[in-house]
């Protein structure tokens, strides 16, 4: 808990802006990065302890408690088929609402916020089988990155994979 | 303004469900005592409310209906009809009529079919009613006639102060409705309008009330229909109501006098009426005045009885979880705060801690009593389970309740309803005999069925107990062998024949009948009760009676758990499942070929469950030494290896399907005092888990002992049947 950021999400600064322009929380992966819609997001947590969850998938790194609340923590790394990695203290977990369940995605690193305007966003390439593009909402450019937008409603709820929703 | 009343809907049909539930507790009641016009009052005053709001909300199927029903019972509590149990029976029928209906509003479903019959079934009692009265005026019950021609004769004439509150008109009232429905009632020989406390107007609130009225009525309504009228103003909102005895010398009483008159029942009203024909005015008013105590007495109750019941505050369930869940944050909070405290201060100890302490434990016990309601309402609906179906049946039966103060949480209360009407219809329908039967077995009659709840250490237990024939254990085992339940060569004892009604697909009635009988009630009960965490028995004495004893958590929210180590995590397992718990040398363990690990336990072959595989967590240790505890789920045995016992602690349930799923084996999850979340396990579900593993290891090890291998087969045969490398050692 030492980086604790609240992200204001009534602020119309941080919310949706006028016009096609939405904005994304971005964030590394084996540098990667990678965009979350910023109206899904609830909280940003510096790693804490997780209660691994018996018989789940990897990806499903176990449960942790936020403020009382269990909230399961999802491994994007072991979900996106990516080598493990050491979790430290610049870990992070990004807390998404999703379908009105709360979830937490554990990430190398956040960057910022990006503002993409809709006609930026291309749609989603092959990517191989590292990354099933089903979940991918398209790629933004934005100068010299290249930031892969996820969808993900797809991702948690309806893959077969997580089966979170069943 | 326009106020949109539809997003009051909800707490409409929740009042309404409440009255419909005093409206049938006091016809059942009524039934007993059909001259007690107390509990007419109630009833009417319950179907008026339905009516008045049903109206508001548009439902006019609903306030139709209620108002011909209201028709009758006005009828009733003028003392025109009578109680009759056809009477009672045809409006406790109106009441289902009423649940109907606003179910069909509810949901848009469609309403219940015998409306307009019961309709015509309330004209056609209001009809006999009313024309009996004018048969029986002359000659019949002569007090009540005289009084009530006495009444029609002579319009009483009263003093209506009506003395609205500030906020008045916020709560939608307007007084012109209530001076008109006064109006309606009769005669309105003055009016008058109170403005001194009308403030100059640059002071005036324009949404404020600040005007009185006194009204004088002639009519042949009744003080408490008159009080009817104000039923729903707010409660700032004041009225008197007070005979005027003449109008030319009508000096008003004093509001305190007022006040203190109340309501007197409708005899004193009516006598009264009669007194001011026959007695000169001044004798009047100083017997009157004499007479106040009583009646004023009487008021007083039923004034406190009212403001009791408005001090009850309704708040929504989700609200009352979420301070009831952050409290118990509190706690943990407070025992993080407490440990860092430990660590600083060397082991000295912080009286403002341990204060702080005590106070949010009182605020946890506090916190969970606010979900703590009351059984009663539950007994009360199964009343009218055992009147309805030992009438259907021809049975006479006394049915009694003890403990209906006994307070459980809201859930287990509302969902332990149709479990116990299983219970219920079953005792009435299987267990009480016909009275001819009972007459011939040398016993009362009327048979007697008790319901009781009692707490005792931290479950509830709900008994419900017959005098009826009892089981027969011969009937019972017969037909759990043909049902292939149990096996004819096994030996059970008494009390374990008696617990087969709660096997599924158990029916002992020769033949199915609508009230029960279709295989699944006890079933469906056992399984209801356990879903809540608790467990159902069953005692029985052919001939005497069979008692059934239902035992429940206090609380799903706080689980007595046993917290032990596997690996690095901490599980908990529910103490309620815990019978012992044993450390085994490893030659004790032995392999049975298709059922795996066994443990003999004082003779008795348990199955032995190493949590850790099921779970799969932690490897490389030496498991072998381990702990076992022994569970049982359903009167299995099971034994279950863990690493370490770390101790035992009441935890705060949180449900892992509020942001995840369901987790095989898992039942939930808590939040440690150390604010790490540890996983409760599900005994069933683990037991479930609990597979052969690949029968690798050395023949020595395994046990051949036929005799001890044939029950654990039994109890395994779930899995063994799936596992395709089973073998059946029998």
């Amino acid at each position: 808990m030492t980086s604790d950021i609240e992200l204001d999400q009534e602020s119309p600064a941080q919310g949706q802006l006028a016009g096609d322009s939405h904005q994304f929380l971005t964030f590394t992966l084996q540098e990667q990065e990678f965009g979350v819609e910023i109206l899904r997001v609830q909280e940003i947590k510096g790693f804490t302890r997780v209660t691994p969850i018996p018989n789940m998938p990897a990806c499903i790194k176990g449960v942790m408690n936020l403020r009382g609340t269990v909230v399961p923590i999802v491994n994007l790394r072991s979900k996106f088929n990516m080598p493990e990695a050491e979790y430290n203290q610049f870990s992070v977990i990004i807390v998404v609402n999703v379908e009105q369940k709360v979830m937490g995605l554990v990430v190398d690193a956040v960057s910022d916020v990006l503002n993409v305007n809709r006609d930026a966003i291309e749609p989603a390439p092959d990517l191989g089988q590292n990354v099933d593009t089903a979940f991918i909402t398209g790629l933004a450019k934005s100068s010299e990155r290249l930031v892969t937008l996820l969808n993900i409603e797809e991702l948690l709820m309806h893959d077969q994979e997580m089966a979170v929703a069943s | 303004m326009q106020i949109d009343i539809s997003r009051f809907r909800d707490s409409f049909f929740v009042e309404a469900a409440e009255h419909l539930e005093n409206m049938e507790a006091a016809l059942l009641q009524l039934e007993g005592e059909p001259e007690n016009t107390e509990t007419l009052n109630t009833i009417f005053r319950a179907a008026h409310s339905i009516k008045g709001a049903s109206t508001t909300f548009g439902m006019d199927e609903v306030g139709k209906f209620t108002h011909v029903l209201e028709n009758l019972l006005d009828q009733l509590r003028e003392g025109v009809a009578k109680a009759s149990d056809q009477l009672v029976e045809l409006m406790l029928t109106s009441v289902d009529v009423i649940e109907g209906l606003l179910a069909a509003e509810k949901e848009n479903a469609d309403p219940p079919g015998n409306v307009d019959e019961v309709i015509a079934a309330l004209n056609e009692a209001f009809q006999a009613a009313t024309g009996g009265q004018s048969l029986d005026g002359p000659s019949g019950t002569a007090g009540k006639a005289v009084e009530v021609a006495g009444e029609s004769s002579g319009e009483t004439i009263y003093q209506i102060q009506l003395l609205p509150s500030r906020e008045f008109f916020c709560f939608g009232q307007d007084p012109y409705l209530l001076l008109r429905e006064l109006a309606e009632m009769g005669q309105v020989l003055d009016i008058q309008v109170d403005s001194t406390a009308l403030p100059p107007l640059a002071e005036m609130n324009p949404e404020h009330c600040y005007l009185h009225w006194t009204i004088k009525l002639q009519t042949e309504a009744t003080e408490a229909a008159i009080h009817d009228v104000f039923m729903f103003v707010d409660e700032a909102t004041r009225w008197n109501i007070s005979l005027s005895t003449d109008t030319d010398t009508d000096t008003p009483k004093t509001s305190e006098a007022n006040a203190a008159e109340g309501l007197p029942t409708e005899t004193e009203t009516d006598s009264q009426s009669q007194i001011d024909q026959t007695t000169p005015i001044a004798e009047n008013t100083g017997d009157s005045a004499k007479a106040k105590p009583d009646t004023s007495a009487k008021s007083n109750v039923r004034r406190t009885i009212s403001a009791g019941e408005n001090e009850t505050v309704r708040v929504d369930r989700r609200r009352l979880d979420e301070l009831i869940n952050q409290i118990g944050e509190l706690v943990i909070g407070t025992s993080m705060v407490e440990q860092d405290l430990a660590s600083f201060g060397a082991g000295r100890e912080s009286a403002a801690m341990g204060q702080l302490g005590k106070i949010v434990r009182d605020l946890q016990e506090m916190s969970l009593s606010l979900r703590m309601v009351p059984i009663a309402a539950t007994f009360q609906k199964m009343a009218r389970v055992v009147r309805d179906v030992s009438k259907k049946l021809g049975k006479e039966v006394q049915f009694i309740t003890f403990g209906d103060e006994t307070e459980l949480d809201k859930t287990v209360v509302d969902q332990i309803g149709d479990p116990l009407v299983h219970m219920v219809r079953n005792a009435v329908d299987h267990g009480v005999e016909m009275p001819s039967d009972r007459e011939r077995a040398g016993k009362p009659t009327a048979g007697r069925v008790e319901l009781r709840a009692f707490q005792q250490g931290g479950n509830i237990y709900i008994e419900l107990q017959d005098d009826g024939k009892g089981l027969n254990r011969k009937t019972l085992l017969n037909k759990a062998i043909e049902k292939g339940i149990v096996d004819s060569s096994e030996n059970l004892s008494d009390n374990e024949i008696c617990n087969l009604i709660f096997a599924p697909g158990f029916s002992t009635a020769n033949e199915v009948t609508d009230v029960s009988g279709r295989g699944v009630g006890m079933d469906v009960v056992r399984r209801n009760v356990e879903a809540l965490q608790g467990s159902v028995s069953i005692r029985s004495e052919e001939g005497k009676g069979s008692t059934i004893s239902v035992r429940l958590p206090l609380t799903l929210a706080i689980l007595d758990g046993l917290l032990v180590r596997l690996g690095h995590e901490v599980y908990i397992i529910p103490l309620l499942s815990v019978v012992e718990s044993i450390r085994v040398s490893p030659d004790q363990i032995k392999r049975i070929v298709g059922v795996g690990e066994v443990i003999t336990l004082r003779g008795e072959v348990i199955p032995l469950l190493r949590l850790h595989q099921a779970l799969q967590r932690g490897n490389g240790q030496d498991y072998e030494d381990g702990l076992l505890v022994i569970v049982e789920d359903q009167g299995r045995r099971m034994a279950l290896m863990v690493d370490e016992l770390l101790g035992q602690q009441q935890v705060v349930i949180k449900n892992l399907e509020t942001n995840f799923r369901k987790v095989p084996g898992i039942a939930g999850a808590t939040i440690l005092g150390d604010g790490r979340v540890a996983l409760i396990v599900d005994i069933y579900g683990v037991s479930l888990m609990h597979r052969p593993p690949a029968n690798n290891t050395s023949a020595s090890r395994e046990c051949m002992s036929l005799d001890s291998t044939i029950s654990c087969t039994q109890q395994d045969t779930a899995e063994a049947n799936t596992d395709p490398n089973s073998l059946t050692v029998s």
